[in-house]
């Protein structure tokens, strides 16, 4: 039995078994993200699309399959997240992808925003989680809110990014929205102080 | 209130029955458009909530006001449309009210902004349906302005289920 069985046959993740080990840290980077990600092609990954036509057990397939998906990725990378987090994850995906609240008109989620939005993870080296939510373009979106400040991330394909920044200084919010890569995006929300958002507040 | 000239629809000359600014409406918001912490706890909309689909002309919203009764009872009213639509809408998902005349401020208010046009626009599955059309693409900064102010009024489906029930008879305006 894979990996991508054990994750479809078992929503508990004590029944879990990883395909490696998983340590705790959650803290290292990997020296390289693609290595990381090896085996799963840019652009090739078949768009699960939900369309009008489709049944309900079609559009739970599909689901399942995006869940499936984003959980064979995220663990792929489970020894830089930590325990706490896979768990998280699993769970908001497994919340997000719910057949029950999911709206027929957005497209499911394709494996490549999930590539996207792990490696925007890794690369911004969070310790806050991010909530997790859709786009009307079956993208991912990461929402990252404290208080007034608010971090609103779409996951793109390929590394791609459009974000959208709340942020009060002072008595005064300034706002800006922008697109990129994720390997830019620290840089860009440098000006704004992106720890209000990343960082546990102490 | 139809306050409007004549249009030109499709062959026939319907006036337009254009909302009043002080009308409410409605949108409905699913799950995974609603912004949530980490714990999936609910702290409003994404900005994705009131954006438009590719295919989409307008905005889709449902009118109050088609509705008698007093406030609480129309928004109920306009709650129910919603949920004996075509729209799948789940025990997690909310509705968010907005008033028309803060709305349209807001978005007119602009650089380059449209002048809104919110038209009653009943469609076969909502009655009260109308339609926000010249509403932007591509602003997110606003549609995130519009979910921390505007539409920052969100009830849960146990929050509407508080609201008194009347029989939704249609308004004089509707």
């Amino acid at each position: 039995m894979n990996a991508l069985s054990f994750i479809d046959h078992s929503r508990s993740l004590t029944k879990w078994i990883p395909a490696t080990p998983i340590t705790l840290t959650g803290s290292e980077k990997p020296k390289d993200l693609d290595d990381v990600f090896w085996g799963i092609k840019r652009g090739t990954q078949h768009r699960e699309q939900s369309k009008p036509s489709q049944t309900g057990s079609e559009l739970e397939g599909a689901l399942r399959t995006s869940s499936s998906s984003f959980k064979v990725l995220v663990s792929r990378v489970s020894m830089h997240l930590g325990l706490p987090w896979l768990e998280k994850l699993f769970s908001q995906i497994d919340s997000l992808l719910d057949i029950e609240e999911w709206d027929e008109r957005d497209p499911v989620p394709a494996q490549e925003t999930a590539r996207t939005f792990i490696r925007m993870l890794l690369i911004l080296k969070v310790s806050r989680k991010p909530g997790l939510g859709v786009s009307n373009s079956g993208n991912l979106v990461a929402a990252w809110t404290s208080g007034p400040n608010r971090l609103t991330v779409e996951c793109l394909p390929d590394d791609k990014v459009r974000w959208i920044v709340s942020r009060a200084i002072g008595d005064e919010i300034e706002r800006a929205a922008g697109s990129g890569r994720i390997d830019r995006l620290r840089d860009v929300l440098q000006p704004y102080d992106p720890a209000v958002w990343f960082e546990y507040a102490e | 209130m139809s306050s409007n000239p004549t249009t030109q629809r499709f062959g026939s000359s319907m006036p337009s029955n254009y909302l009043d600014d002080s009308d409410g409406v409605v949108r409905f918001v699913p799950w995974g458009k609603l912004r949530k912490d980490e714990d999936d706890n609910v702290l409003g909309a994404l900005p994705a909530a009131f954006a438009l689909r590719d295919e989409e002309e307008y905005l889709s919203v449902t009118w109050c006001e088609y509705f008698a009764g007093t406030k609480d009872e129309k928004t109920r009213c306009a709650i129910e449309a919603i949920r004996n639509s075509d729209l799948k809408v789940g025990s997690k998902a909310r509705f968010a009210l907005g008033n028309v005349g803060e709305i349209r401020q807001r978005v007119e208010g602009r650089q380059n902004g449209r002048k809104l046009r919110i038209i009653h626009e009943p469609e076969p599955d909502n009655p009260a349906h109308a339609a926000i059309r010249h509403w932007p693409r591509d602003d997110d900064e606003l549609l995130d302005l519009l979910a921390q102010a505007e539409w920052s009024d969100i009830l849960t489906a146990d929050e509407a289920d508080t609201l008194p029930v009347s029989d939704c008879q249609k308004s004089d305006r509707s």
